[in-house]
């Protein structure tokens, strides 16, 4: 796949995209952003983990005693979003902005991504990959997509698993992650991170370990399904929405390193959606996501604040949306493939085009 | 299993253009069992029997040595060693400079 020269036939979108990205040229986006919101307040984040753990664990507990499968549904559901608002605690950790401790920040993220069984250095240093080049075509950890003729010569197992992941079963991608760079040191280019991923995997594969078969000694296979397996799911159902809706849109670019420039990616390529008070307040204000990516050291309840700044130091630049699931589904239906022409998503009906006529 | 992994970075000394066109041609040389002097790293990796797969692997292991994120598509980019060291040398100066 020679990269060189894509898109090959750019319209108007995308040429607008370089003149804004090519305005950014120079600029030290994070100096718009007050000093002061970059400081941790360490409590303030324990009682957002606190928050969640509570929530994850009430679920649970309502799991326990539930009369009916009916109403796990619904807990599952929440138990999810509690797991997630626990990645959300971790992801500070991640970026040094819970707390100025490094070992409290490792300490407290490897507790906080227990629900998702993720080792902690595993998921920062894939996420830190995602924050180094987001919507790179070539080097983005998360959700990149794939030209038209990539996707047709994959092998059938491998493309059902691109389909399912971009279509019905897009909860899965954030396990595909989960698979390919969890429990995998290999996968990291630095020896410095190969070594703290295997520290990671040394404290959460042995409590899974002993988690999980303690679940099934104790509460049988169904057990392990009801509470572990679902709630686990369920985390990946919120986390795979919230990360597909952050950098997918149709008028959003993905970019060959060619037209790539960090500032762009940090201001221009991620959508900001505005969640009901409630789902801010439990999800930790991930959805404030391009004050984040400017800035990966502002701590989330900073984060409206930074955005605010950002918005009136760059007008027109931070792209946002009101939380509707037509927003989901819309990418979920047309969002697929990389259009080699147009350098934007495009729909699995590409690749059922002649050979030849997209890259 | 224990193998020390013979493509990897024994030293924490910056990488340079060069070492990373020494790696390569070390690495072909392994491969392909040739001597050295027969490596030529102006000549397409194609004239070297190299298949997508192997691109791959290769690129692979030399995202150890560089301790850089590489693009799976590099050496369809850039087609041989001396393009490849090229192009990695501006990268890791502009990767030491942020």
């Amino acid at each position: 796949m020679a990269l060189s020269g894509i898109p090959t036939s750019p319209d108007r979108r995308f040429e607008e995209f370089l003149d804004k990205s090519r305005a950014l040229e120079g600029r030290h986006l994070t100096e718009s952003i007050p000093r002061e919101l970059f400081t941790p307040r360490t409590a303030r984040g324990l009682l957002g983990l606190a928050v969640s753990l509570a929530l994850y664990a009430g679920a649970m507990t309502g799991v326990v005693f539930s009369p009916s499968w009916l109403l796990d549904i619904p807990l599952w559901f929440v138990a999810g979003l509690g797991g997630w608002g626990m990645h959300c605690i971790a992801h500070d950790c991640g970026h040094g902005s819970f707390s100025r401790s490094r070992r409290l920040n490792t300490a407290v993220g490897s507790v906080a991504l227990l629900p998702l069984l993720y080792p902690y250095h595993s998921w920062r240093h894939v996420h830190n990959l995602h924050h180094s080049y987001t919507n790179n075509l070539e080097l983005d950890t998360d959700w990149r997509p794939l030209p038209p003729a990539a996707y047709r010569r994959l092998s059938p197992f491998a493309k059902a698993v691109y389909a399912g992941t971009r279509t019905w079963a897009f909860w899965g991608g954030t396990v595909r992650y989960w698979f390919v760079s969890g429990f995998r040191p290999g996968y990291f280019p630095k020896r410095s991170m190969r070594r703290e991923v295997w520290r990671s995997i040394a404290f959460t594969a042995p409590v899974a370990v002993v988690g999980l078969s303690s679940l099934v000694v104790f509460t049988g296979v169904r057990g392990l399904l009801y509470y572990f397996v679902l709630p686990w799911l369920m985390t990946h159902l919120w986390f795979s929405a919230t990360t597909l809706m952050h950098h997918s849109a149709a008028d959003v670019p993905f970019l060959t390193s060619q037209h790539w420039t960090r500032n762009a990616a940090r201001l221009l390529l991620t959508t900001d959606y505005a969640y009901p008070r409630v789902l801010s307040f439990l999800t930790h204000n991930i959805s404030v996501h391009t004050a984040h990516h400017v800035a990966p050291a502002i701590p989330f309840y900073n984060l409206p604040k930074a955005q605010l700044a950002l918005k009136s130091a760059h007008p027109g630049m931070v792209r946002e949306e009101r939380l509707r699931l037509g927003r989901l589904w819309r990418i979920l239906r047309s969002l697929h493939l990389y259009d080699t022409e147009a350098g934007f998503y495009t729909g699995f009906e590409a690749a059922k085009e002649a050979p030849g006529r997209t890259q | 299993m224990f193998r020390r992994d013979k493509n990897a970075r024994t030293s924490d000394g910056p990488v340079t253009e060069e070492a990373i066109r020494a790696w390569m041609v070390d690495y072909l040389v392994d491969k392909l069992s040739v001597e050295p002097s027969t490596v030529d790293t102006s000549r397409a990796f194609e004239d070297y029997g190299l298949d997508s797969r192997a691109g791959i692997q290769m690129c692979g292991k030399l995202e150890k040595f560089v301790e850089l994120r590489l693009s799976p598509a590099l050496l369809y980019e850039h087609s041989s060693i001396d393009a490849v060291a090229a192009h990695l040398g501006r990268r890791l100066v502009e990767e030491h400079s942020h």
